[in-house]
C-alpha cells in the first residue's frame, strides 16, 4: 500500500458511516424472497432418473444423438434471436462510462461549390468533460487536414480554401458527449414519450460475425434538435457503441449528416492531439 | 468451524440452493450484510442501501439457477449484481440532483434540499460522488469491503493492473477534492 492509499484509509477510518444491517429489512426481505423462490419453477431430480432408464437402448441413444445435432444446429441458426433476451441499454450505458475518449472515424454530408450535397471523410477524436456530458477536447480533421481543434480553453477554426484560422478563446458549442450520458438521456427521452420511434433489432457483423444490436430512434420534438432519425450498432459482447448514423429528419430517409463506420475507445488522448498547428502563410483571426 | 469445512459448507450450499429453498435462505443470510455494506459506502444514505440491497437478492434469485460457479465466484457475481444496481440507481440520483440544483438555483436557496452538508461524512460522500462509477466502485470495493485488486478485477471484468491505474486516478483525484482534509492529517 503505497502513501495515497494510507491516507485516504486514515481518512476513512475516522468517518462513522450508518451500515449496521437492520435485522427488520434482514427478515423481511428473507420473507420476500421466499415468496419468491415459491413462485419460481426450480430443479427437479425425479426426470433424471426416467432419462437413464430411457438411454439404455441402442435405439434410444442413437435417436438422441441425432436430436442434439439437430438442436445444436437449430440453436446457431436462431442464436440471433436469443440475443435479445441479453441486453438493455443500461447495460450499454455502463460499458460507455469507462471511457472517456472516443475517435470516430466515417464521413459526413457538406455542400459542395456545385451546390450538390457531397460526402467527405472525417475523423473526430474526443476527450469528454468531468461528468461525461459534454466533449471538452475535440479533434476533426476533414480528408486529413483539421479543421476544429479546442483544448478545452481555446478552439481553432481552419479554412484550407481560404487558408484562414480563426482563434476563439472558449468553445463556443459544445458538442454533446456520445457515451454513457447522450445514451442515457435518450433512454429517459424514451421513457417520457418525446421519442416517438424506439426499436430494436438483431444481426451480426458481416465481416467479422460478431453479434450486433441495432437500435434505431426518430424524434420530432424541436425543443431536442428535433426532427431527427439515428441508428446505432452496439457489439453484444462488449456492449459498446460500435457504429451510428444521424439524419436530420425524423424517417432515416436520404443520405445521412452523419455516419461514423469506425468508433474506438481509449481511457485518454494525449494533450498534444488537441493543440493546433498554425498552417504556414495562414491568415489568423482571433475573435 | 475450521476454513475449510467452512468451505466446504457453503459449496454445498450454492449447490443445493439451486433446488433447496432453504439453502438458498442460508446463503442469502450468510452474504446480506456484505451486501448491504458495499450498498451503504456506495449510496452513503440507509434507505437507498436497503432499497438496493433489495433489488440485488431479487436478481440473484432469478437467475442462481444459471449461475455455475464456485464460492468465491459467488461472492464476486454478488458484488458485480451490486455493482451494476449502485450505479443505475446513481444514475437516477444525478438526474435527480440536476433538477433539484435547477430548483435550487431559482429558489435563491431557501428550500431546505438545498442546504450545504458540512461534516467529514458528507465531504467524503460529495467527493467520491464526483468520481466516475467505475472508480467509486474501485475505492469502495478496496478500502471499505477490502477487495484484494485481483479480486476487484473479477467483479469488474477487468485485469488487476488496469485496476490498479484506475485506482491510482481515483485516490489521485479524492486527493484534490480532500486536499485539505489530508493536510489536517498530518
Amino acid at each position: 500500500m503505497n502513501d495515497n492509499e494510507r491516507q485516504f484509509e486514515d481518512f476513512v477510518s475516522n468517518i462513522k458511516f450508518d451500515d449496521i444491517p437492520d435485522p427488520d429489512h434482514r427478515n423481511k426481505l428473507e420473507q420476500d424472497l421466499l415468496r419468491v423462490l415459491t413462485k419460481q419453477p426450480r430443479h427437479k431430480q425425479q426426470p433424471l432418473k426416467i432419462w437413464r432408464i430411457i438411454m439404455k437402448t441402442k435405439m434410444a441413444k442413437s435417436a438422441t444423438a441425432a436430436v442434439i445435432i439437430v438442436a445444436f444446429v437449430l440453436s446457431i441458426t436462431f442464436f440471433n434471436n436469443s440475443t435479445s433476451k441479453v441486453w438493455a441499454i443500461e447495460q450499454s450505458i455502463e460499458a460507455l462510462s469507462r471511457y472517456n475518449a472516443i475517435l470516430f472515424e466515417g464521413s459526413e454530408l457538406f455542400l459542395g461549390e456545385n451546390g450538390q450535397l457531397q460526402m467527405r471523410d472525417v475523423k473526430t477524436w474526443t476527450v469528454a468533460n468531468e461528468d461525461q456530458t459534454k466533449v471538452e477536447k475535440e479533434r476533426h480533421e476533414v480528408d486529413g487536414v483539421p479543421t476544429i481543434v479546442t483544448n478545452g480553453v481555446e478552439t481553432w477554426r481552419y479554412d484550407p480554401q481560404t487558408n484562414t484560422v480563426i482563434k476563439n478563446r472558449p468553445y463556443g458549442t459544445p458538442e454533446s458527449w456520445i457515451g454513457s450520458h447522450f445514451f442515457e438521456q435518450l433512454s429517459a427521452f424514451h421513457e417520457e414519450g418525446v421519442i416517438n420511434d424506439w426499436k430494436v433489432t438483431y444481426g451480426k457483423d458481416p465481416v467479422t460475425g460478431r453479434q450486433r444490436i441495432f437500435l434505431t430512434v426518430a424524434w420530432f420534438d424541436k425543443r431536442y434538435n428535433g426532427p431527427r432519425s439515428m441508428w446505432f450498432e452496439f457489439d453484444v459482447e462488449s456492449k459498446l457503441l460500435v457504429s451510428m448514423k444521424q439524419w436530420e429528419n425524423s424517417n432515416w430517409e436520404g443520405p445521412s449528416r452523419i455516419v461514423s463506420e469506425k468508433i474506438t475507445y481509449y481511457e485518454n488522448l494525449p494533450d498534444e492531439l488537441f493543440e493546433f498547428e498554425i498552417p504556414e502563410g495562414a491568415k489568423v483571426i482571433e475573435e | 468451524m475450521d476454513t475449510s469445512s467452512k468451505v466446504d459448507d457453503e459449496k454445498s450450499l450454492l449447490a443445493r440452493s439451486h433446488d433447496d429453498d432453504s439453502a438458498f435462505v442460508q446463503l442469502y443470510r450468510s452474504h446480506y450484510d456484505a451486501v448491504f455494506r458495499y450498498c451503504a459506502h456506495r449510496l452513503f444514505e440507509r434507505a437507498k442501501a436497503e432499497d438496493v440491497t433489495s433489488e440485488v437478492f431479487l436478481k440473484v434469485v432469478e437467475n442462481i439457477n444459471g449461475f455455475k460457479g464456485n464460492e468465491k465466484q459467488f461472492r464476486c457475481w454478488l458484488y458485480k449484481v451490486a455493482t451494476n444496481a449502485v450505479n443505475s440507481n446513481l444514475r437516477k440520483a444525478a438526474r435527480r440532483k440536476r433538477l433539484l440544483k435547477f430548483a435550487c438555483e431559482h429558489s435563491n436557496g431557501q428550500d431546505a434540499n438545498c442546504a450545504v452538508p458540512a461534516e467529514k461524512f458528507a465531504l467524503l460522500r460529495e467527493a467520491v460522488l464526483t468520481l466516475k462509477p467505475r472508480y467509486q466502485t474501485i475505492i469502495t470495493l478496496r478500502f471499505f469491503e477490502n477487495l484484494k485488486l485481483t479480486e476487484i478485477a473479477e467483479v469488474l471484468g477487468s485485469s488487476p493492473g488496469t485496476v490498479r491505474s484506475q485506482l491510482t486516478r481515483a485516490l489521485a483525484k479524492l486527493r484534490k477534492v480532500l486536499a485539505a482534509e489530508f493536510t489536517n492529517q498530518r
